[in-house]
């Protein structure tokens, strides 16, 4: 009849936490309701731990920074914004966990996700509760399926065309290769119109070489069959930490190949102990580069290097800062108010989303179709002497 | 009284029957709470995970605590479960309407394929032992999720079309579709998932694996777990009863890996979700319940998955906290010490104490 005691224990745990989980439903329940109307309360979530946790970083410190601008000079319609993040790890299934909290906590626009697949999970969620949603960073075409949701960066689609039509405009090259991860969504996003888009402009694809996310140590044997195939450019539609890799593998192979990304390529300059010297020459499209000379982007960089920490500073965080003015735009021409439900808040917004025109760090004269999607100009950079210089 | 009812129910069972009746309770608390509109939107988001990760570590403790061996695959098998079933449900979508019919076809469907992996996976692999079974099993599931990962498939007029480089290259007719969508998976599966489907599938889990404890073949797996020499010289088949134990394991598995693919309304293979780290998760839920204790998995499942949400006003320690937490728990149930310690201080002899004449004279 001896029960064990580590059931007891167990027992005991489980209640505690069951208590402090039903007391906190409880206060926080009731909490949400009620809104005086004298502030706009915007969520987000993304990585803030894990691999990925550079991208989240950067859009807290980038919508931070634009509530606490938009607050000093007086707010939205008068109202004060206030900003909650929550981490996600960019996980599908712990999104909407930080989504619901958001909610619970009172949420009435989410600026979010950070990352693809974890945006795709929560899409849903947000078209069920009718929650305006705009994503600073999530490039997958599916995740504006819903006419709730709208994007601030470039879709995978998009990119792929629009570097393609670069490389053939420019006359780059006409000889081309591909190093892409086929265990990536947004790399083989990019890869499959890249490859279509190619095929109508003319330029004579080579060779397509992929790998995966659990094998991104040794490039060699791609980047020898490249060099035999005699490729002029070689485009890389991944992240910055595998391209280190290939540059330098490159270069002991002899490629004299011009490289050509995409803006996952956006940070490369800022690896620890990476030659800056591989990256000289490399041609990037991103929507963001640090030292343009445009007074938006100088205000924008010496704001942000002044209240966080100049290394996290990426496209990512100057996203997630247009978001935020994006918001205030179409709340300002809607007529938004703070004591509004959020499903009136989504109508309204979505309606002025359409009407907008927005300047941003991410680009000028920013405008957006019903469907979700940005029509903003891709900028070029070339990286020279360890920085990026604007191509035209 | 206490006495009386022990004579005439087996102790066994009454354990079994405090297992189902802790879930029926918490099932009344969790529905008088929605009904009254306490429940906050994440709670009510976790129910089906809760049930999901109860399931997958009752289903795991079958392997680990009564078959005897270390199994590090068992997120694969929940992946299989997964794609199949999704599969099915995006398929079947447009001719069976009523998620009435469609879901419990679409769990059968995960369940059946994770079962017949365990069987095909558990042919090569229980052959081996100990640490040699959790590196294959390991292996296996870090293969499944690698697979699964990068595969396209599709299917048109023609056929079903496969390929691993890229979407393009499935070579689709206009009027094909694509089923998988390679790292970006499958998307459009329904959300048939529900709380109620849930505790009604963690009880039928449940109900099978206790029932299948404690009978022949149950007691069978286990005299191999202890001593598995003897097993044999009396005639038991170690292949058999180990294989029937393993794909029972998976089956449920499976079952816990249609619930997650139907609660979000996408399915990618990432090493987050289908990874070894979730194998290992779902290990540490069954080790900090107790290895052997079903009541225990479902316990340490549901509070290791809640407590990083509860915490969530933590901010950035919160993953510290939960860590410390896990290590404290672990040492307060399961060093000798702290056994020692609380079986000195155990309410229960208190209770014991004052009642012992009784049971004496009672026996």
């Amino acid at each position: 009849m001896k029960m064990s005691l580590k059931k007891v224990l167990a027992a005991v745990l489980a209640l505690t936490f069951l208590a402090a989980c039903f007391t906190a439903c409880g206060s926080k329940g009731t909490g949400s309701s009620s809104s005086d109307g004298k502030t706009l309360k915007i969520g987000s979530s993304g990585p803030l731990t894990g691999d990925a946790a550079a991208y989240g970083i950067a859009v807290k410190n980038g919508i931070q920074l634009a509530v606490d601008e938009i607050n000093a000079a007086g707010g939205v319609n008068g109202m004060k914004l206030e900003f909650q993040m929550e981490d996600d790890e960019a996980d599908a299934e712990k999104s909407v966990n930080a989504y619901n909290t958001l909610k619970d906590n009172g949420m009435q626009v989410f600026i979010g996700t950070v990352t693809t697949g974890a945006c795709l999970s929560v899409i849903s969620q947000t078209k069920a509760d009718n929650m305006f949603q705009i994503t600073p960073s999530a490039s997958a075409a599916k995740v504006i399926a819903n006419d709730n949701c709208f994007q601030v960066c470039f879709t995978d689609p998009n990119q792929g065309t629009a570097s393609a039509d670069y490389i053939a405009s420019k006359g780059l090259a006409t000889k081309v290769a591909v190093i892409y991860n086929s265990s990536d969504a947004y790399s083989s996003g990019i890869y499959d119109n890249f490859k279509a888009e190619a095929a109508v402009k003319g330029l004579d694809l080579v060779d397509s070489e992929a790998f995966t996310s659990d094998s991104k140590q040794d490039f060699s044997s791609q980047l020898s069959k490249i060099k035999a195939l005699g490729a002029e450019l070689i485009f890389l539609p991944i992240y910055y930490q595998e391209a280190s890799l290939i540059l330098s593998q490159a270069k002991n192979a002899g490629i004299t190949a011009k490289f050509f990304g995409c803006d996952g390529l956006d940070g490369l300059l800022n690896i620890e102990n990476f030659d800056k010297s591989l990256a000289e020459n490399v041609m990037l499209l991103t929507p963001f580069a640090a030292n343009a000379t445009d007074e938006t982007t100088k205000k924008f960089v010496a704001a942000y290097n002044a209240k966080f920490d100049p290394s996290t500073l990426n496209q990512f965080a100057a996203d997630a800062y247009d978001a935020v003015y994006i918001v205030k735009a179409a709340a300002e021409k809607a007529g938004v108010t703070g004591d509004m439900s959020v499903s009136a808040i989504c109508d309204a917004l979505k309606g002025a989303m359409t009407e907008i025109t927005v300047d941003g760090v991410t680009g000028s004269g920013m405008t957006w179709k019903a469907t979700g999607e940005v029509n903003k100009e891709p900028k070029a950079v070339k990286i020279e002497n360890g920085e990026y210089q604007p191509m035209d | 009284m206490a006495s009386t009812k022990s004579k005439l129910i087996k102790k066994s069972t009454r354990s079994d029957l405090i297992t189902y009746a802790m879930v029926l309770v918490a099932f009344a608390v969790v529905e008088i709470l929605k009904s009254t509109g306490n429940i906050t939107s994440l709670l009510r988001g976790l129910l089906v995970p809760l049930c999901m990760y109860s399931i997958l570590a009752v289903s795991l403790n079958l392997v680990v605590g009564y078959l005897g061996e270390l199994s590090l695959g068992h997120a694969g098998f929940m992946c299989v479960g997964a794609y199949a079933s999704s599969i099915f449900s995006v398929v079947t979508q447009n001719t069976l309407t009523s998620a009435w019919i469609r879901f419990p076809l679409a769990i059968l469907v995960g369940g059946l394929c994770a079962a017949i992996f365990g069987v095909l996976i558990g042919i090569p692999v229980l052959r081996l032992k100990g640490d040699y079974l959790a590196i294959v099993t390991l292996a296996f599931g870090e293969i499944i999720k690698n697979i699964l990962g990068t595969i396209y498939v599709g299917y048109d007029s023609h056929g079903i079309h496969a390929s691993f480089t890229s979407q393009s290259s499935l070579n689709l007719e206009a009027d094909g579709t694509v089923l998988i969508n390679g790292p970006l998976g499958i998307t459009g599966t329904p959300n048939d998932s529900t709380f109620v489907i849930g505790i009604v599938l963690l009880l039928i889990t449940l109900f099978v694996i206790l029932n299948f404890i404690h009978s022949r073949a149950g007691r069978a797996v286990m005299s191999l777990r202890d001593n598995r020499i003897a097993a044999e010289s009396v005639g038991i088949s170690v292949t058999k009863y180990k294989l029937i134990a393993f794909s029972l394991s998976a089956f449920f598995a499976g079952i816990a890996g249609v619930l997650y693919s139907h609660n979000l309304n996408v399915l990618a293979a990432t090493s987050k979700n289908f990874g070894y780290n979730m194998s290992i998760m779902i290990l540490v839920f069954v080790v900090l319940g107790g290895i052997g204790n079903i009541r225990g998995s479902i316990i340490a499942a549901c509070v290791l998955t809640a407590l990083p949400e509860v915490l969530r006003g933590l901010r950035d320690y919160r993953m510290l906290i939960y860590a410390i937490v896990l290590i404290v728990m672990m040492i307060m149930t399961s060093s000798p010490k702290a056994i020692a310690f609380w079986e000195t201080h155990s309410i229960k002899k208190l209770f014991k104490k004052k009642n012992g004449k009784t049971e004496k004279e009672a026996q």
